[in-house]
């Protein structure tokens, strides 16, 4: 049971988000800039970080749909994200992405975490100041998302054809939208 | 009274109903679901309202995020309290997109000036 009166029949953070539309344009339009906006890491990309994040951080409603949008960035490949979500470091994926990853995992634990050895690996790597930056911020935003959607027990649909139908549509059409 | 909030609020001279809403973002910045419904009972008993424990989970996350947004990328924390004191003035006045880089180069000046101050009286 939610601990407040949520709107009913929305899943996750969509009945938190109809709940306080004030709120709620802000905290997407963050999640549509760091994830869809215009960068040189994919948002495929992107959404594994997200999705990883939300792994550790044990939130099952954004774990699960931010997998599906990554899967729908990467032509229906579940499987590579499962890969990233179990077991990074021996997931098919570039050293980059797994250094940036590090760094993500570390800012999950706490952003003192984060040391100049992982920012280095990263460099090593190829991350430029902004890819860092926006692996930073994407960890940290994650870490208050989950927050938000568990803290007030937000219905979780078990469904995954639900997840698939919503990965999609956070793929294709974004956040900007209300979802 | 900010200080004793932050060392033992339990003890602070504050409402009950802030109690019981600092317990839930406590709770909150530890992680989501360590807020029980016994936590949100106690502060809806003490006259919090639906949006006022929505908005207490949502400053928790959304400090969960900046705390880490700040020293994950190990951003510059000036030592001097004054700093603080004077952004925070700004920021109450004016709001947090007061927090432009024209307000953020006045505060560095002033921070800037103060260390010069201190040095110099120190040698």
């Amino acid at each position: 049971m939610t601990h407040i009166q949520l709107p009913e029949g929305l899943p996750g953070i969509t009945s938190a988000l109809a709940f306080r539309p004030e709120t709620a344009k802000p905290l997407l339009a963050l999640a549509e800039e760091l994830l869809r906006g215009p960068n040189f890491l994919t948002s495929g990309e992107r959404e594994m970080i997200a999705t990883f994040v939300s792994a550790r951080n044990d939130c099952y409603f954004c774990q699960t749909s931010h997998r599906a949008a990554a899967a729908h960035h990467l032509g229906g490949n579940y499987e590579l994200v499962d890969a990233v979500r179990a077991d990074y470091q021996n997931a098919p994926v570039s050293p980059k992405l797994k250094a940036l990853l590090t760094i993500a995992g570390k800012v999950q634990q706490s952003g003192k975490s984060v040391t100049t050895d992982d920012i280095a690996e990263a460099r090593i790597e190829g991350a430029t100041d902004r890819e860092i930056h926006d692996t930073v911020l994407i960890a940290a935003a994650f870490c208050m998302y989950n927050r938000y959607v568990d803290g007030l027990a937000t219905f979780t649909p078990t469904d995954p054809t639900q997840y698939d139908e919503m990965g999609a549509r956070m793929a294709t059409q974004g956040y900007g939208r209300g979802q | 009274m900010v200080q004793c909030v932050k060392l033992d609020f339990e003890e602070a001279e504050i409402s009950a109903k802030m109690k019981a809403l600092l317990t839930i973002a406590s709770k909150v910045q530890i992680g989501g679901k360590n807020v029980t419904s016994e936590d949100v009972d106690r502060a809806k008993d003490l006259g919090a309202t639906d949006l006022e424990i929505h908005d207490t989970v949502l400053i928790a996350a959304m400090f969960c995020m900046c705390n880490r947004y700040v020293d994950g990328l190990a951003t510059w924390a000036p030592d001097d309290p004054d700093f603080y004191r004077q952004r925070a003035a700004i920021v109450a006045v004016n709001g947090y997109a007061a927090s432009t880089l024209t307000s953020v180069e006045t505060s560095l000046d002033t921070a800037r000036t103060s260390a010069r101050a201190t040095t110099v009286s120190r040698s």
